[in-house]
Parts: structure tokens; sequence; C-alpha cells
């Protein structure tokens, strides 16, 4: 029997007279990877904070190592051994490996702020954890602002390791990874599992889980709904728990007429990252690129919205040439929406009605004014017909869940009467339920002589809802498929 | 149950705090001192506050953009000094205006063209123009004042009554009126904010992000001029070091009125009521003879307190 590292017992949080944790247990051994699972929502969030020492639990009580523990703060967390990794890195880019490795953690001579720093010696452990323990190959001199995301995330990992950090928390670490490096990930994962570490390993990505891990949590709706070893789970088993009903298939089944070609780009190219694409976009349908992360997909569909600028080739609207600037491409009846909500879409300061309206005000303007009440009345309208969960309107965007978020931003471009929707990662960092929900949406819209164009790194994804794909490598189109005749092994076999 | 429910409502109105500081102030400003609640002194009061209030609504629409205006003061002087020299030149009373305004919209054009075309910091090419303007106006004066502005005309505009009320306050007003239209109510405003929330996603929704800046900086060279105009009027001069400093005043009042030095929220009534607050407790030291170098120091104070106290509210927002 391992022994164990952590046992949270009946932890309640609320915030006000909301419950979020409704009394959950959490047990983890030593040398363990934990899977937590759950829809946004459900609590995992809360849970680790509350772990961190961001957040202190209503009531219920943690013990590590058998010993009851007070964490009142992330300082306290940190001497305790628990480290976080967060989706959204927190390394600092102008300074170098060795410095954020041992960022707080300084060798001087003498313990003091202006004492000399030992950078020698520190470069030496530096290397020697990266190079050595992780085997990751890189300049630990080189600022982190010029390095892939992937090695970022490595000088975190080594971070931990120097930390000594008994209980590593990895919230959605593979997010932004392609699958060379998640391999590796994986395997710096099983190093650190045999080094003693134990590790909670949260990710919406269940076939990921089901490799990695050894045990599964699933919290729904604040309360642990399941759990137990990996060998007696399945996907189907952890979706059926986070969502409470079996689900038969992930994707929404669809029918659509294909209609006149609203869209026709030839041989266009951005003249830095992609080259040579074409295709013609029809009424009705919904065209996938795929590809891993850095083939070009994303670049594709930002020159078309206009955010970068076209080298060569051109694309015709509704039969039109057309020139790519953002404000063209709203007016020609073009949406597009970002990968990162909350950097490059959402206006955190501000509520859900401002969000909504924000690229449509002319439909809010009576007389050059703006009238609250027509405002309110339309965001009202698509909260309804979207099921955005929210306490209504004026509800500040920054307190929905990411899936309620995304939904909020397509409605945005849905009250701009948008005829083609540039969508770029659609569902990422989403629960599987608000992923349904979204596809339903998305749906809709074909349904409604609409076409889109989803840029998607889940090759399921992309198989699910498409139905023409794309498939790219190094900037170039290899393939392109018919989501009815091929299967998520050919696009993979196309994109590396 | 029903009492602690209101008093939440009444709690969470943006900018209630400084409702209260004032009243505070307002109290015990009327015990401390009799002369304080006399009409005259009052009318007193409140025609200090027009400049500070009239820079600080052209200031918060920069400060809500995500930036800042230090030209403000110089374009301020520099108005009074371009309008003084009009008139006592011959020109006709009202171009002069007209003029005067005109480059005071230039002078915004200018900040604003710095700001996008050039990608200079807003911190930075406000302060280059801000000394370039105030240069400009000793190397033209040599640093005497220009008297005479005796017309009736322009005395209107910083002395004049309409009815009982004096014409600085009603064009404070009206322009309080322009500010909280556009700000609220426009497409200008909203744009204005929204870069001040997140510029590239206002970027990605289409947004004329330039365009926007420019503008906003335009309003804030024609507001000024505007200030500069009933400056001049009311001394019947201008004066080189007129609307010295009045940046921080202007910064002081939009902070004080709850708009977040960050950008993205702002609050026009607030800034209304702050410049009043500073001007009342400017105002009350003076009566309670208190020497003018401490008015310094209380109306720093002020800000510091308010902004704490706005820190203290959104910390305790943000746990919730």
């Amino acid at each position: 029997m391992k022994e164990t590292v952590l046992e949270m017992k009946d932890i309640h949080k609320s915030f006000g007279s909301v419950e979020v944790l409704k009394g959950v247990d959490l047990t983890l051994h030593k040398g363990e990877v934990l899977g937590l699972v759950g829809e946004n929502g459900a609590g995992k969030s809360t849970l680790i904070k509350i772990l961190c020492g961001i957040y202190k639990a209503t009531s219920g009580e943690i013990a590590l190592n058998g010993k009851i523990v007070e964490i009142p703060n992330a300082e306290e967390a940190q001497k305790l051994g628990i480290s976080t990794i967060y989706q959204e890195l927190s390394v600092i880019p102008d300074l170098n490996a060795v410095q954020n490795i041992f960022l707080n953690r300084e060798m001087t001579g003498r313990n003091s702020l202006i004492a000399k720093l030992k950078y020698k010696e520190m470069k030496e452990i530096a290397d020697n954890i990266l190079h050595n323990q992780l085997d990751m190959q890189m300049n630990t001199d080189a600022l982190l602002r010029h390095v892939p995301l992937a090695q970022k995330q490595m000088v975190e990992i080594a971070r931990t390791v120097y930390a000594n950090a008994q209980l590593i928390i990895m919230d959605e670490p593979t997010a932004s990874l392609q699958a060379a490096e998640r391999d590796k990930l994986f395997q710096v994962i099983r190093a650190l599992k045999e080094k003693g570490h134990s590790i909670i390993f949260i990710s919406h990505h269940l076939d990921e889980l089901m490799e990695i891990c050894d045990t599964i949590t699933v919290l729904q709706d604040g309360q642990k709904v399941d759990e137990g070893p990996v060998s007696e789970f399945s996907i189907e088993r952890i979706i059926s728990n986070m969502v409470g009903k079996e689900r038969k298939n992930k994707y929404p089944k669809r029918e659509t007429e294909l209609k006149e070609v609203l869209m026709q780009a030839d041989h266009i190219s951005d003249g830095k990252v992609f080259k040579d694409v074409s295709f013609q976009l029809r009424r009705g349908e919904i065209l996938g690129i795929a590809g891993v992360e850095g083939c070009g997909k994303n670049e594709v569909i930002r020159t078309i919205f206009g955010e970068r600028p076209l080298a060569s080739g051109t694309i015709k609207v509704n039969g039109k040439n057309y020139y790519n600037n953002i404000s063209k491409a709203i007016g020609a009846g073009i949406a597009f929406l970002p990968a990162e909500r909350k950097t490059d879409g959402l206006f955190l300061k501000q509520d859900l009605a401002w969000n909504t309206s924000i690229a449509a005000l002319d439909k809010i303007s009576r007389y050059r004014t703006l009238k609250k009440s027509t405002e309110n009345k339309i965001t009202d309208q698509y909260i309804k017909q979207l099921r955005i969960k929210c306490s209504g309107s004026s509800q500040k965007i920054s307190s929905l869940s990411g899936g309620n978020q995304q939904k909020v931003m397509l409605s945005r471009w849905l009250m701009t009467e948008a005829d083609i929707l540039l969508l770029e990662e659609p569902t990422r960092g989403i629960d599987v339920k608000a992923k349904t929900e979204v596809y339903e949406i998305v749906g809709q819209c074909v349904r409604n002589e609409k076409a889109v164009i989803v840029v998607s790194s889940e090759e399921e994804e992309v198989l699910g809802i498409c139905d023409q794909i794309l498939v790219m490598k190094n900037g170039s189109v290899k393939a392109v498929l018919d989501a009815k005749n091929t299967t998520t092994e050919e696009i993979k076999h196309y994109s590396v | 149950m029903k009492n602690s429910k209101v008093l939440d409502r009444v709690m969470n109105v943006d900018g209630i705090g400084i409702i209260f500081v004032y009243l505070a102030v307002f109290i015990s400003l009327s015990i401390a001192c009799p002369n304080f609640l006399k009409f005259s002194n009052i009318m007193v009061g409140i025609r200090q506050a027009v400049y500070t209030a009239i820079v600080g609504f052209a200031m918060t629409f920069v400060i809500s953009l995500g930036g800042i205006d230090l030209s403000v003061g110089s374009t301020v002087g520099a108005s009074g000094m371009i309008l003084a020299a009009m008139i006592l030149g011959g020109y006709n009373i009202y171009m002069a205006i007209i003029v005067v305004i005109i480059l005071g919209a230039l002078v915004g054009l200018i900040n604003g063209i710095l700001v996008t075309k050039l990608r200079m910091a807003y911190f930075i090419a406000t302060l280059g123009t801000m000394s370039v303007l105030r240069g400009l106006i000793y190397v033209y004066t040599k640093g005497i004042p220009l008297y005479g502005l005796k017309y009736p005309e322009i005395q209107f505009f910083g002395q004049g009554y309409i009815g009982p009320i004096p014409v600085p306050i009603i064009i404070t007003l009206l322009l309080l009126g322009i500010s909280c239209y556009l700000f609220y109510k426009t497409k200008f405003g909203r744009y204005t904010v929204s870069i001040g929330s997140n510029e590239e996603a206002a970027k990605l929704v289409g947004i004329n992000v330039d365009k926007i800046k420019i503008l906003v900086f335009v309003l804030s060279g024609i507001f000024c001029a505007i200030a500069g105009i009933i400056l001049a009027s009311r001394s019947e001069a201008a004066i080189p070091t007129a609307g010295n400093a009045y940046e921080m005043d202007a910064i002081a009042a939009t902070v004080i009125g709850g708009t977040s030095m960050s950008g993205g929220k702002g609050n026009m009534l607030g800034t209304a009521l702050g410049a009043i607050l500073m001007a009342t407790i400017k105002n009350g030291l003076s009566l309670l003879n208190v020497n003018t170098f401490w008015h310094q120091v209380v109306i720093g104070l002020f800000i510091l307190l308010a902004v704490a106290l706005d820190g203290f509210a959104t910390k305790k927002a943000e746990e919730e």
C-alpha cells in the first residue's frame, strides 16, 4: 500500500451564498498521478486554488503526509512542497532559464538582498536538471521570451524539481503542445513519479488522462461523483459521469445541403508562414483545417480576416474580389473568433452585454445614440438561444466559465449577422458539455445557410463536425479529405 | 433583511464612495467654518472647480482609453496666450475664439499622431508636447503677461452671468452633458473604453483604434482650449504660467472620481464630483486660514485615500 501524500476531507467552499465545493474528498498517494476531471464550473480550479493557498476552504481539512495542515497563502503552500504549473505559464520572459529556476531561491554568498549571485553554480544545477534529469536540451542562457512554449513549460517543471516539491499540480499542461512535445512531457512525468513526486493532472483531454494517470477523480457540480484506478475507467465512463447521462455521439449528426460558393481562395500566401492555399467554401458547409501547431492553419484564417497581410493570391467573397482588412472583412460578413479568448477576445472589465454587442453597435443605435434597453433585449435573446449560464446580461464576463465565455463570443458574431465564421480552436479549454453545445450552435449556423471554417488541433473534432478537411503541414496543404471517408489516423498521417 | 438588501444596492453604485466623502467634507467644513455655507462662498468654490472639471472630462476620456495626456496644462496656457495675442492684435474676438479652439484641436491631433503613427508611449509624447508648448509660451511672451482683455464680449466667458448662474459654470455643465453623452451613449465612447480594456480585442472586432485614439486627443485639445479661454477671460490677461500643473488636478479629479488608471473603466460624473470635491477642500482650507501650501498636501492625501479605497473595494470584489 503506497503511503498517502495528500488527503483532502469534506472540503466545502462558498463564495458568498454560492456553494462551489460541496464536500469533496481527495486522496493522493506518493508517486502517483491523479487525473482530475470535470466540466468548467465543476469546482476543479477552486479545489486546486485551495491547495495552493489562494483560497481558504470554508470547512474541511487537508492533511499532508498524515499531518493536518493550514494553507493560508501561496508562500505557505510552497513551503509545504506544493507547486502548481498553470496553463498560462508563469515564467518571466525577460529572464533566462537559470534565473527562472532559481527565482526566489537564488544562491548567494550570504543571505542578503544585495549579496552577489552565484550564477555559475546556479547554471550548473539548472543544466543538470534540464539536460540530465528531464532530458531537455536547451540553451539555459537564452531569454525565455525567445524560447518555444514547450521549453518554457520544461523550465517551470525544472523549477518545481529544484524546489523539491512533493506535490505538483499541472493545470491543462498539454493544451498548447504538439504531439512530440506531449510525449516528452509524459516521459518527464513518469521520471518524476519514479523519484517520488506526486502529481495532480488536470485536463480536458480524456485520452491523455487515460494514458498518463494512475487514478482518476471526477468532479461534477462541486461534488466528487466518481473515482478509481485508471484501469477501471473508460472515456465513456468519464464522460457519462461528467455530464450525467450516457452519450452515444459527442458530435451532433447533421446533413446539410451545400449551396453556392461563398468564398473562394486561390493560391493564397502570406509570404511568411503558409503558401499556395486554395479552397472553395459553400453555404451550409463546415470546412476544417487541421494540422499540428505551427503548420500555418491559424495564420490562414487570420490572414483572410485581415489581421495579417496577404502576399499573393486572391480571395473572392460572393464572387467579388475581396481585399483583406479587418473592417472590410466584417463589412463583407466575415467573423473571426480567436483562440485566446482572454487576451484577444474578451473585454474582461466589462459585462456580458458589452461583450456581446461590441461588434454590432449599429444594431443598438438609434440616431447615433446607443440604447441600453435594446442592448439588454438582444443580449437576453442570445443568453436564451445559446443557453448561456449566467445571472443576466449585466454579469461581469470575467466571472463566467470558459464555455460560457465562448458562447458570448459566438453571440457577438451572430449579432453581426456574419455569413462566414472563422473559428480558431473554438472548443479549446472548455468542458465536454459546453463543447457539444458549441457544436450544436455551429450546426445551427450552417443550417441557417452560413459557412464556417474551423481551425483545430483536435483531429477528432475536425472529423466530427466538418464536411471537408484541409490538412496542412509546414505551411502547405498536404491533403484535402472528405470527412465522411477519412479517419483521424489519416489526418494525423498527413499532418506529420 | 430588506434593509440590508437596499443598503447592498446603494453601496454598489459606482462611485458611491466619493459622494459619502464629499458629504463628510461638506458637513465638517460647514460646522468648522461659519462662512462656508454662504452662497457667495459656495460660488467661489464651484468657480474654482471649473478648470479642473473641464480638463478632467477630457482626461477621463484619455485615461479610459488607456493613455495619459500631460500636455493639457500647457494647452490651456497656450490657448489663453493665442487668444490674448489675437484680440490685442485687433482681430475679431469671435474669430479669435474659433482659431484658438482649432489650434487646441491641432495640438490634440499632433499628440494623436505621435501616439499612433509614430507609436510613441502616451507619457513621452504628451510630456514632449507639454514642454514644447510651455516653452513657446515663454518665448512669445518673454515671461511677461499679456494684459488688457477688457472687452465685454470676451469678459462674458469668464465673468458673465446668464440669469443667476455664472457663464463658466454653464459652459462646464454643457461640456459635462456632452462628455457624458459621448462617453456613455455613443460608439465613440464605447470604442474608447474598449480600447482601454483590451486593445487587441478591440482591433479584432473592427474598431479603428488609431482613429479613436487621435479623436480622443483632439477632444482633449478642444476642451483645454475652452478652459484656456475661460481662464484668460477671468484673469483679463494671458499669464505665462496659466494652466501650470492642471494635468495633476485633472488626473486627481479623474482618479478620485473612480476612473481606473489602467484604462477600460471610466466614470464621467465621478470626475465632475472629484473636481468639486477638490475645489471644496481648497476653499474650506482657505476659510480656515490654512496656509496655501498645505492645500497640496491635503489634496495629495485625498488622492491616496481615494485610490486606496478603490483598491480595497476591488480586492474585496475579487475575493468574492
